[in-house]
This record gives C-alpha cells, sequence and structure tokens, in this order.
C-alpha cells in the first residue's frame, strides 16, 4: 500500500482563493515524516476517474501529528482544487507518502527563497529547518496583495526582516539581478514561482556566475507550448498503433487505449512516468531531464513531452 | 561512481563572473600559455603563485608567496569577500592542489566551480587507513606510514575530498609476511 489515510481537522481560509487544510492520520498509523521541499499526492475521485494532485507540505518537518497544505482553487480548475475547496472537516483522504524533489543544499552558507504567489508552500517548511540551523537566509514573496498574500502575518510575525513582500497591486516588483548580484559562495536559490519570474531568475543567476546545481526549482504546471501537433506511437511490443491527438497528452492517450503506464506528478516533473523510445524525434516538454539525457532521444516523460516527427516507437 | 580520479586539465569556465587561479611557481608557465589559448581572455583574473621568481608577468595580477600558509591566508581574505560567480582553478602538486582546494571548499565553493589540474601525478598523497596521517609524496605501492609505522598497500581508491589514495595495512594477517 502506497498510502495513508488522513482526516481534515481544520479548514483555513488564507486569502479569496486559498485555503489551506491540517490532516491528521485517520487510522491510528503515523505520518509519515518528511524532509523540507517535500509534497504528497492527494487521490481526488471525480465522476469516477482517480486522479492524483500534487500539494507541498507546509508544516514543519518536526510535527509529526499533522502535516499541513494549502491549495489555490485554480481558475481553469481540472476539478482537483474545486474538489478539495468545498469539502468540509471530518473529510477523509487517501494520500501519497512524501517525495521530494525540491530539497535543501546542505553545504550551502547562504540560502535565497523566491516564492510566486502559492509557491510559497514548499518554501514555508524549508524556513522551518532554515531558521532551526540557524542558517543564512532571505525570503522573497510576491502576491497580487496584503489580503491575497497567503501566511503573510505568520511570516511577518517569524521571520521579520529575513521576509520581504512585493505585492504587484503596488507595482513592486522584483529584481533579479538586484536579488542575486554581490551574494556569497556557496549561496544557492530556491525558486517556487509561475514560469516568467522562475525563467528570469534562472537566466539572471546563470548570467552572473551562479553554478546549475545552486539553482533549485520546483515547477507547479506544466510547460506551455502553443505548437502542439497530434503524432502516432508504435509500441514495439505489441506493435499497436495509438494516435495521440493535439489536446491529450501521451500518458492520457495510453491509458484511454487501455496501458496504464505509472506516472505521479503528470507535469513532467517528477520522471515516474518515463517510458523507452526506440525510434522517432522526441519534443521534450519536461524540466526533469539534463540537456545531456534529451540529446540522447531515447526516452520520454509521458505526462508532457510529444514528437516532432509523425511517428515514435515505444518500448511497452 | 569512480574510484579512480581521472586526469583533468585545467579549464577555464567562461560563465564565471571572477577566475581565482592558484599555482606553484615551476608550472606558472602552464597558466600564461592555457590563457593565451582562449579566444577570449577573461577579465577578472587573480593569480596566487607559491615561491617567489624574479620574471613576474605585468600583465597578469600575481601575487607570490614564500610559504603555502601564507598564500592560505590571502586565499582565505579573497575567499570570504568574493561573490558566487567566482571560478577557482589550482594546478601544482598533489598536496599544494589539497591544500588550497580544501581552502575554497570550505566557502562553499562546489565542483562545478572548481578545475584542478595535478603536476606530476607520479607524487601521491596517500591517507592511512589506521591513523589517518597523509603520507607525500609517495610515488610506489608499498610504504611505510610517517605516522604510525605499519606497512601500507595502496589501493587504486581515491577520495576527492581528502585528495589522497587509500592506505591499507599490507600484512595486518602476519605481521612482518608480506605476500
Amino acid at each position: 500500500m502506497n498510502e495513508q489515510t488522513v482526516k481534515i481537522v481544520d479548514i483555513k481560509k488564507l486569502t479569496s482563493r486559498i485555503k489551506s487544510f491540517r490532516l491528521v492520520s485517520a487510522n491510528g498509523k503515523k505520518l509519515a515524516p518528511f524532509s523540507p521541499g517535500s509534497h504528497v499526492a492527494v487521490e481526488i475521485t471525480l465522476e469516477k476517474k482517480v486522479r492524483r494532485n500534487s500539494y507541498s507540505l507546509c508544516s514543519s518537518p518536526y510535527e509529526t501529528d499533522f502535516y499541513e497544505i494549502a491549495v489555490l482553487l485554480a481558475e481553469k480548475s481540472r476539478g482537483g482544487s474545486q474538489y478539495l475547496h468545498q469539502i468540509s472537516v471530518g473529510t477523509e483522504l487517501n494520500i501519497g507518502f512524501p517525495k521530494n524533489s525540491f530539497t535543501l543544499a546542505s553545504l550551502a552558507r547562504k540560502h535565497i527563497l523566491i516564492a510566486g504567489g502559492i509557491g510559497i508552500t514548499p518554501l514555508l517548511s524549508m524556513l522551518t529547518t532554515l531558521s532551526r540551523y540557524q542558517t543564512t537566509f532571505e525570503l522573497h514573496y510576491t502576491a497580487k496583495s496584503q489580503t491575497e498574500c497567503a501566511f503573510y502575518e505568520f511570516l511577518k510575525q517569524k521571520y521579520g526582516s529575513q521576509v520581504t513582500f512585493y505585492f504587484s497591486e503596488k507595482d513592486e516588483r522584483l529584481s533579479s539581478n538586484k536579488i542575486l548580484k554581490e551574494q556569497p559562495l556557496g549561496t544557492h536559490i530556491y525558486l517556487c514561482a509561475p514560469h516568467s519570474l522562475s525563467d528570469n531568475f534562472y537566466a539572471e543567476a546563470r548570467a552572473l556566475g551562479y553554478p546549475d546545481l545552486a539553482i533549485h526549482r520546483e515547477i507547479f504546471g506544466a510547460a506551455k507550448t502553443n505548437n502542439k501537433k497530434p503524432f502516432t506511437v508504435v509500441l514495439s511490443q505489441s506493435g499497436k498503433e495509438i494516435t495521440v491527438p493535439k489536446d491529450k497528452t501521451l500518458l492520457a492517450a495510453l491509458e484511454t487505449a487501455g496501458f496504464p503506464v505509472n506516472y505521479s506528478c503528470r507535469v513532467g516533473g517528477c520522471g515516474a512516468c518515463e517510458l523507452g523510445v526506440l525510434a522517432g524525434e522526441i519534443h521534450h516538454l519536461d524540466s526533469y531531464y539534463s540537456p545531456e539525457e534529451r540529446a540522447k532521444q531515447n526516452c520520454i516523460l509521458s505526462c508532457t513531452s510529444r514528437a516532432k516527427s509523425k511517428q515514435l516507437i515505444i518500448d511497452l | 561512481m569512480r574510484s579512480v580520479p581521472q586526469p583533468t586539465k585545467l579549464q577555464f569556465d567562461l560563465s564565471g563572473s571572477q577566475h581565482l587561479i592558484c599555482v606553484t611557481s615551476e608550472v606558472i608557465d602552464v597558466i600564461y600559455t592555457r590563457l593565451e589559448e582562449l579566444e577570449h581572455i577573461p577579465q577578472n583574473i587573480q593569480i596566487l603563485q607559491l615561491g617567489e621568481t624574479v620574471k613576474a608577468r605585468k600583465d597578469w595580477k600575481i601575487e607570490q608567496f614564500n610559504s603555502v600558509e601564507n598564500l592560505q591566508k590571502k586565499l582565505r581574505e579573497i575567499l570570504e569577500r568574493a561573490y558566487i560567480g567566482t571560478r577557482f582553478y589550482a594546478i601544482g602538486s598533489a598536496q599544494f592542489i589539497y591544500d588550497v582546494e580544501n581552502c575554497a571548499r570550505s566557502f562553499g565553493m562546489s565542483e562545478e566551480e572548481i578545475s584542478l589540474e595535478v603536476f606530476d601525478s607520479k607524487a601521491r598523497r596517500v591517507y592511512c587507513s589506521t591513523c589517518h596521517t597523509i603520507n607525500y609524496p609517495v610515488s610506489t605501492n608499498l610504504i611505510t606510514c610517517s605516522g604510525c609505522g605499519i606497512k601500507l598497500e595502496i589501493w587504486e581508491h581515491f577520495s576527492r575530498l581528502k585528495n589522497a589514495y587509500l592506505g591499507v595495512c599490507a600484512d595486518a594477517e602476519n605481521p612482518g609476511d608480506l605476500l
């Protein structure tokens, strides 16, 4: 069993579109401990279809009796966040075990955390640890306004001058150059923000000479691409051919055709849905592989990536 | 995972904003040659040289030191004030490389930011697994540890952190019998 059963014991409305949920174990088993930056997959059943949405654990890793997650009601919700926003205290949920693809660098001498909106969630558990170890850190947090800024009072009270807020309604903007320049050796950056902001900080950091491994990113949404073309895949073991329409992912197309593939985040960040590719040109849209791995053209993350050629032969 | 070091050639990383080079006087010419080989010679270069030589080139910013301790002291002062984006390079004997790379790492510099080249790879550093003394220079496969006196067999196992090969007691079963 790869799950934990939890019960919601508290729901708080943090902003007009963000709610936080406190979860405790529902079956007497202890909750699994987690490292800062971790997330859990929450199982949501809608119209008989089971989906799993991942949410960062924003509670303290040192609190072993409960988890806290915060959920943004997405504008174009596929149903997951909508569902969570209308359930009540007492509801039981099945969740996975904590996973972490956004860890703190233990040898860093300084940590700079950048949060955009709901991106604050994984950084909250990191802050608890950084503060406990008395490491040097700064948090830069952008939101629409103070009332739309989740955890504003908590952060201001607990971390004081180590947090800087930027409210876009007041035209306060983050300057990546100003924040990243002239930082000491051993500085690491942690980005959890919308693509444009995250990409901007990444580019500025590289331009300033930050080594690639000092820049850590957590991506909440899949990479956007305007040019989605349909393509076909041939399953090498059976010879079966499946069409992937332009509005469906390879993963979804395989699932519909009766070929369930392992998956987790479904946004190209974790690698669980990886499939081997034997022929064809892959259009990588993930945020998981290294440039070298992409160049090998022999594997694909089926939840996000597509094909440049008309057909791919996959190892299935 | 590699147990044995891949011999590396010092390579300038032009994505860095500052370049700090530590070198022993015997191989300073190698640095000049390597720099001149580059299409674009980077601007911010600082060179710390162990060993004083008369011929110091005027076009590079070079500081000379008569002891490794003095060089390390200056190196630490520089690293304390340095900004991330700095790249660190060292060329010289295995002992020298260890003496200076250690400083860079203690300030949080990672492998991505460091490039090293060992001159005279015949002179190895060997770590005694019994008493933890570093034996240097070692050019054979069997030595007597300068720390505890036991016979050490040198294994093809290298620690990047210690810049040393692993030395293990050669006659533990039967002291004196080295078969």
